[in-house]
Parts: structure tokens; sequence; C-alpha cells
């Protein structure tokens, strides 16, 4: 029985979200993959720019690699990027663009 | 101190002063701009280590996952951050301008600092920092400055007034040697000029066959001459400590009495004399200003025109005119005309006074002198007053 709760728990939240471009991803990345906040960070400290974010994530997307993947060493060799399934160049890029627009961190920067 | 050496003294000064301050000027002008480059070289110091600290603020960031992030603000500086495509993303002021080429910049009473951040935490690429130019050390150091000026112009004016005084000493002792030369002079002149006008007077009275001799008269010319010289010197030498007894009198008489006297000496040299001679211009001066004012203006215009010339003398209320056709002068001679010993002409007497005593006189009662020559064609002196 409490098996059956734990999985519910995990699966709900994913079954029951509104569907945008990034539910698909959200099916590994809210569980086995890195989380996407950590990586967007990751892709900040390395690009800066939104822009550069978006080229650089796209690019690794739609050829999937260890040696294309930004994040660090230890991370790759625990989630194997290289494995990371291949989507068609729309779906990357509304999946990027969306992953941009929910991470960004500048409205959440609050000047006093 | 004579009038002569006053006036040098005062020039010395002046351009000693001027051209000594000149030069502390220039010094002081540079030395603020380094000590004021060195004070806001500081301030920049302080921005940058202050800006500095943000680094650690943006890591500690880049780690925090929260909803909402404290901006990383630091105490006693504004901060703008930008990503590396120079994009604005958050900030305590939007700058409207970044020196991107520069790491510290200036504008108006704010200072700028520009401060790369690598690795981009939170995406920032640069920070740009801000804080107001606390301009109370430029103030001090203006008024030190100042003070130090004020202070530097005093004892220059203490040196140079003692530097010439002792340049003018030599040039003092000369000039009392010659004062006292001439006073000696004249004293030692007065007498046997005297003598000899005296004397011809009573040999015509005595023999009155002689009264038109040319010989008697040549010797009254050449006495008289010189006892003008007497008068002239006499006059500039005492004429600062001479009683004037100024009183109310009619200047056309005067001058109708001085034309009398000078047009025998005109008429002999084969001049022609005109005169156009107001009725009646009374004057407030001393009648021995007048004469003399009078006599220089007609001697010099008898002395300075050839045989067959014209003199002309105009008198109305506020002006008197002498106008020669003589062999006049040119411009470098009519701006020296008026000094002491300056004679335009070598080949006549005197001793070049008469003009320099007109212009004493004209300025001790305030007159306008203005002297108009050419050369080879005659002068004209015109001095006016009020009315």
């Amino acid at each position: 029985m409490g098996k059956l709760i734990l999985l519910l728990g995990l699966t709900l939240p994913v079954l029951c979200a509104p569907k945008t471009s990034l539910t698909r991803c959200m099916q590994c990345h809210a569980t086995s993959a890195p989380p996407f906040p950590m990586i967007y960070r990751r892709y900040l400290m390395l690009y800066s720019s939104k822009s550069r974010i978006a080229a650089h994530m796209e690019a690794f997307l739609r050829k999937p690699s260890a040696k294309g993947s930004a994040m660090p060493e230890g991370m790759k060799s625990r989630f194997h990027p290289q494995n990371h399934p291949a989507f068609d160049a729309k779906s990357i890029h509304e999946a990027v663009s969306e992953l941009i627009r929910t991470e960004d961190v500048v409205p959440r920067l609050i000047v006093r | 101190m004579f009038p002569s050496e006053r006036h040098s003294l005062h020039r010395f000064l002046a351009i000693y002063l001027l051209s000594t301050l000149s030069l502390i000027a220039a010094g002081s002008a540079i030395f603020y701009q380094y000590a004021s480059h060195r004070i806001i070289d500081h301030q920049n110091e302080t921005l940058k280590l202050k800006t500095a600290a943000i680094r650690h603020k943006l890591s500690d960031l880049h780690d925090t996952f929260t909803p909402t992030l404290p901006y990383p603000a630091v105490d006693g500086i504004e901060t703008a951050l930008f990503d590396i495509d120079r994009n604005f993303l958050a900030g305590e002021f939007r700058p409207d301008h970044v020196a991107w080429h520069r790491d510290f910049w200036q504008d108006g009473s704010r200072l700028y600092f520009r401060y790369e951040i690598r690795p981009f935490f939170l995406g920032v690429a640069t920070v740009v920092a801000r804080m107001p130019l606390d301009k109370t050390p430029l103030h001090t150091l203006r008024l030190k400055l100042l003070a130090a000026f004020v202070l530097a112009i005093l004892f220059i004016a203490v040196v140079a007034r003692w530097l010439g005084r002792l340049f003018l000493a030599p040039m003092h002792r000369s000039i009392t040697l010659l004062d006292r030369f001439i006073k000696d002079t004249t004293h030692e002149l007065n007498t046997p000029v005297s003598t000899i006008l005296n004397n011809v007077e009573l040999f015509r009275s005595i023999h009155p066959e002689l009264e038109n001799s040319e010989e008697l008269t040549r010797i009254e010319i050449a006495s008289t001459r010189l006892s003008r010289m007497y008068d002239d010197l006499t006059f500039l030498l005492l004429n600062h400590r001479r009683h004037r007894r100024i009183e109310s009198l009619d200047f056309a008489h005067v001058l109708h009495e001085r034309l009398v006297y000078f047009r025998t000496l005109m008429q002999r040299k084969g001049l022609s004399v005109t005169d156009e001679i107001a009725a009646s211009v009374p004057m407030h001066i001393d009648k021995e200003d007048a004469v003399k004012l009078i006599d220089n203006l007609l001697s010099n215009a008898l002395k300075y025109t050839s045989a067959g010339g014209k003199i002309s003398v105009r008198l109305t209320t506020v002006s008197l005119t002498v106008e020669d056709t003589g062999r006049g002068m040119r411009p470098e001679q009519i701006r020296r005309a008026a000094e002491r010993f300056f004679r335009a002409d070598d080949s006549e007497g005197g001793f070049g006074l008469g003009l320099n005593i007109v212009k004493e006189i004209t300025d001790f009662y305030g007159m306008d002198i203005r002297i108009d020559s050419r050369e080879g064609h005659g002068t004209k002196v015109s001095v006016r007053w009020a009315s």
C-alpha cells in the first residue's frame, strides 16, 4: 500500500500537470535526470546571455553526446547525456524557450 | 624717489610680478591637476574594492534556488548587472551610458566602475557600479592652493620691491648727481644772465643812438634765451615744492601779453603769425603756469618753423591751439614728445623741456593735450579744458 502511495505521489504531479513543451522532458528530469534549475544555472554560468544559452542547449539536444554536454564531468558520468533522446528541431526550440522562460533568474531578483 | 625712478620701479614690479605670478599660476594648475587626479584615483580604488564584494554575493545567489533572490546590493555604491551581450539584467540604477572600453569614468559628480565577472554567476558578465564623487577633499585642496597663492603673491611682492630698489640704487645715485648739478648750474647761471640783461638795458638808455644796434639785439636775444632756459629748469626743479597761487584770470589777456613778446621774435625770424583769440576766457590757474604753458607752445613753434613759415594761434573758451608749418615729427617722435629732455631735432638748442613742462601743467589742471604732426608738414598742439 505504501509503495502504491509513493508511486502515485511521484507520477501524479507529472500526469496532472498542464501539458507544455516541457512535459515530455519532465518525465525524466523530474526523477532521474538533472533538474532543470540546476541545468539552467550551469548554462547561465557558462554562457551568460539567453541567446547563447538557447543556442548551446539546442545544439546539444539536436545531437546529444557526453562531449557536447555542458554539465560537469561528475554529472556526465552519473547521468549519461549520450543516452539523451533526440527530438525534432521545433520541439527542441519550444522546450528550450520554455525552459529559459520558467527558469529565468532576472524576475526573481528583488531590488530593495 | 624721482618720477622716472618711480616709473622704472613700477615697470619692473609689473613685469616681475606678472611673469612670476604666471609661472606660479601655471605650476599651481599642474599641481592641482595632479593632486585632484590622486584624490579621484583614491575614490576610484574605494569604488573598485566595494564593487569586488558583489562577486561573492553573486556566487552565493547562483547556488540559491529559492523563488525570489535578494539583489546583491553593496553599501555605499549602486550597481547594475549586464550579461555577456551587454543586455541590462537588473540593477539599482540603469545607466544611460556605459564606457565599455574603460574601467573607470566620471559623469558629472559621479564615479563609475566597470567590473567583469568570470564565471558568469547568475549570467552576470559585467557589473557597472557608481558612487557620488566626494568633493570635500577637492574643495580643501582648492582652499589650500588659494592660501598658498596669496602668500606667494605677498612674498614675491615684498621681494620684488626690495629687488627693484636694489637695482635702481645706481640709477638713483646718477639722477641725484644730475639733479644736484642742474641745481648748482641754474643757481650759477642766474646772476650772470640777469647782469647781462640789466646792462644791455642800461647801455641802451645811456646810448640812445645804439637803440637799434644789431649786436646789442643779438646779445639781448641770446641772454633772453638763456634766461628762459633758466626759468624752465627752475620750474621743473621746484615744480613740486612751488606754492601755486591759483586765481581767476583772463587767459585771453595773458595770451595777448605773451604774443606781443613772441610776435617780435617770430617776425625777426621771418614767420607770419595769425591769431584768433576769444574776447575773454576766464580760468582758474596760477599765472606762472599759464605763462609757462603759452610760452612753451609758442617757443616750440618758433624754434621748429623755418623762415617763411606760418604760425597760427587759436583760443576758444575750452581750448588753446598752436599750429605751425614747421618740420613736424614722425609718429615715434610724437609718442615721446612730452618726455623730459627729449628733443625731436638736435640741431636746435634747448634741453627738451618745453612739452614736458606743458604736460606737467596740463596734468596738474586735468587738461587734455593732443599733438598732431606730420614730418615735413608741421605740428598742431591742442590743449583742452573743461568749460
